[in-house]
């Protein structure tokens, strides 16, 4: 029967409309997860305001300094009001501002600043040093940092917030020199690397080695090292949901249509028992499904690890194999059952979308929530997988569905996968034609 | 040897198959013949492992194909009447395949798959698809798959239908070697004329009971009635009565009449004929055939 198993496994895997159908599912989720990535940016602050050195304080007390207002981009906004110790300033063209206050009060640097640009009033965070532009499919970013021209400007990315005495020479001569501030606002295009969450700069006078400033920031939320299995669990759910259609046809090109057609009886006519048929037919199937669950774990790794730079844990991706090989396999044994228990292709293809849509299309989960049933919400085929997956993100179900325990969990999946191949095995067996 | 032992078929309420027992002893061709619907094929079906009886079974070669499926299967071969395969295989990788199930690993089974298709003219087509063959080479693929154990016991189910001379020549050459070979043919066939050629016996069927079991030899002495089959262009309405002195007269049509029993030999009733006035455009003698048996028994149950 080895022999069987291997082909059916070798046949069913090398289908053409089966490695469609995968190439199809990996690109669909590799689409999914670079949009994520792509449109991550937007949690950062709208708008911000950076101040840079435009002279010492006066013997009288006033101020003056240079301001630049841009957006996420890294963009200007020229003819804008800002409203700065009770007094206000326009932005010109390119969104530079010169400000002189006469307060003998300092200027709150970090607190938000309001605006007003082009009639809508809006708010601004406001520092010495912002990244903006971020783009975390191409790793790419812009340093804006408030500079005091002359000094250069060194930057480093850093696992951990830096400590204060850490901004020293011993400091900066780990950071990558960016060049020399020629203005007040200092902007330079950087290379991302997204697993380092935090970034820190200082300017440094290069003859005497004195750091003149320094700062650091957290670059976003979604650069901390959980950060990714969003992005991950977002894509693999695409899988989730419409993953097990491979389930089903498999069924239909490996079962249901070699039987309907009578093509089944030729091969019962050689040594082995409709059991042994059965069984090779399912393992085949089965080890075809598992190798496109680990296709799709890997290319959904691969992905995150080449958009973003951060290399999914082994642990997580286990999990969402597991979980999609789980959903997959219930979702076999149940085609299975079906194929066995109706004769004709039309039958079993209508019966197989009406469970399919029942529960992968979320009616099932409704009917959970109208009857108001928790405990079974992760009871159904996909269950294990949406657990896992409401662990891995933080816009978790499992919030509202705390309920069930992974145990039970766990054993409801695997009864969906050996019920239904127990109850399609001695159907097949006692049913008198091949 | 093929031994079915009181076979029975249910399907829902219509009988099948009701208590169907026969031999296939080695080293001989028995025929299998029945109108259609007669249980030819179910009967096949059960042997060859297929089908699962309602009661009864056989034995190949002394094992029951029902409780010992995967070994009385080794030892039987099965040529179906329209052979299907699975969809998209082409031709040598499903024989590997299924000879798989017989222990041979793929180097083996492409060694013995690649003498098996030139012993039987496939081996230019092995690696077409199966759904390109025509009828004739899917029979000779099953056949070819069939002698992959080199089995004791065959089934041929109507293997000369929708076949051209060759393909018929073929397995007919076929079914006659098994034999010298000492092999158990069960030869199920609409073409009498080629079962009476190459069956040492026949089973009759019919309505899935078992109507007779005769030998070739049997079958022809019980079915020679001497007859004359006379063909007249003026044939009236007195010529039945004047045909019914030499003996039984049946009219065939369109001036064809057949004597059985005649007194008079066919000279002597054209001679008579031509003086009555007829013109008779043909006259011949007619000698009994497994045909003629089989209708005379088919129209005993009707």
């Amino acid at each position: 029967m080895t022999n069987g198993v291997l082909y059916d496994f070798k046949r069913s895997l090398l289908r053409p409309s089966l490695i469609v159908l995968v190439i199809l599912f990996v690109a669909a989720g590799v689409g999914i997860a670079y949009l994520e990535i792509s449109t991550m940016g937007v949690s950062q602050p709208s708008y911000y305001v950076i101040y840079g050195y435009a002279g010492p304080a006066q013997a009288n007390g006033t101020q003056e300094l240079l301001g630049y207002l841009f957006n996420q981009q890294g963009s200007g906004l020229g003819g804008a009001t800002l409203y700065l110790q009770g007094g206000k300033v326009t932005t010109n063209s390119s969104g530079y501002f010169h400000w002189k206050s006469s307060s003998t009060e300092p200027l709150a640097v970090g607190a938000p600043v309001t605006f007003s640009f082009r009639g809508t009033n809006h708010t601004a965070s406001t520092g010495f040093m912002a990244i903006v532009g971020i783009n975390l499919a191409s790793h790419s970013a812009i340093l804006m940092v408030g500079a005091k021209p002359g000094l250069s400007i060194y930057f480093r990315q850093l696992k951990r917030f830096p400590s204060v005495t850490g901004n020293g020479p011993s400091e900066y001569a780990k950071m990558t020199d960016l060049g020399v501030a020629t203005s007040p606002i200092f902007h330079h295009a950087i290379g991302l690397n997204a697993s380092l969450p935090y970034a820190s700069y200082a300017e440094v006078n290069s003859t005497s080695g004195l750091v003149f400033a320094s700062g650091a920031t957290q670059i976003l939320q979604l650069l901390v090292p959980t950060g990714y299995a969003s992005v991950l669990f977002s894509s693999a759910t695409l899988f989730a949901e419409f993953f097990p259609i491979m389930a089903f046809y498999l069924v239909y090109a490996m079962f249901v249509s070699p039987r309907s057609t009578g093509a089944l009886e030729f091969i019962l006519a050689r040594p082995v028992t409709k059991r042994g048929l059965f069984t090779a037919r399912y393992l085949g199937g089965a080890l075809t499904l598992l190798v496109s669950a680990s296709i799709v774990a890997a290319a959904l790794g691969l992905t995150v690890a080449s958009l973003l730079g951060v290399q999914p844990s082994y642990w997580d991706l286990g999990l969402i194999f597991i979980g999609l090989s789980v959903e997959l396999l219930a979702f076999f044994s149940l085609s299975f059952l079906i194929g066995t228990w109706v004769r004709g292709t039309g039958s079993y293809l209508g019966i197989s979308i009406a469970a399919f849509i029942f529960f992968f299309m979320g009616i099932f989960d409704l009917i959970v929530l109208l009857e108001d049933l928790p405990n079974l919400y992760y009871l159904d085929p996909r269950g294990l997988y949406d657990m896992i997956a409401s662990f891995g993100t933080s816009s978790n179900t499992s919030i509202l569905f705390p309920y069930s325990s992974p145990l039970t969990v766990s054993v409801a999946a695997i009864l969906w996968i050996v019920l239904p191949l127990l109850g399609a095995m001695i159907s097949y067996d006692r049913q008198r034609t091949a | 040897m093929i031994e079915v032992s009181d076979l029975t078929v249910n399907y829902g309420q219509i009988k099948a198959l009701d208590g169907v027992s026969f031999k296939v002893p080695d080293g001989k061709v028995v025929g299998f013949v029945g109108v259609n619907g007669a249980g030819k094929t179910t009967t096949i079906k059960v042997a060859s492992g297929v089908l699962k009886p309602t009661s009864g079974t056989v034995l190949i070669d002394g094992l029951d194909v029902v409780r010992e499926k995967a070994k009385a299967s080794r030892s039987m071969g099965w040529v179906p009447e329209l052979p299907t395969y699975e969809q998209g295989v082409k031709a040598m990788d499903y024989f590997v395949y299924l000879a798989g199930y017989y222990g041979l690993s793929g180097a083996e089974a492409k060694k013995v798959g690649q003498d098996l298709f030139r012993q039987l003219g496939l081996l230019e087509s092995s690696k077409k698809r199966l759904k390109e063959y025509s009828q004739g080479m899917k029979k000779r693929f099953a056949l070819a798959v069939s002698l992959l154990n080199d089995p004791h016991n065959f089934l041929m189910d109507e293997v000369m239908n929708g076949l051209d001379p060759q393909g018929i020549a073929f397995f007919r050459d076929k079914t006659v070697e098994f034999r010298k070979e000492g092999k158990a043919v069960l030869f199920s066939s609409h073409i009498l004329s080629e079962v009476q050629s190459i069956a040492d016996e026949v089973v009759f069927i019919h309505k899935g009971r078992i109507l007779a079991v005769k030998s070739m030899d049997e079958i022809l002495s019980l079915a020679q009635t001497p007859g004359v089959r006379v063909t007249l262009s003026n044939p009236d309405a007195r010529v039945v009565d004047i045909l019914s002195s030499f003996g039984e007269v049946k009219d065939l049509g369109k001036g064809s009449y057949e004597l059985a029993g005649p007194k008079v030999n066919p000279e002597d009733l054209n001679s008579m004929l031509v003086q009555q006035g007829y013109k008779v455009s043909g006259i011949e003698r007619v000698t009994g055939n497994l045909e003629s048996y089989f209708f005379k028994l088919i129209g005993e149950q009707q």
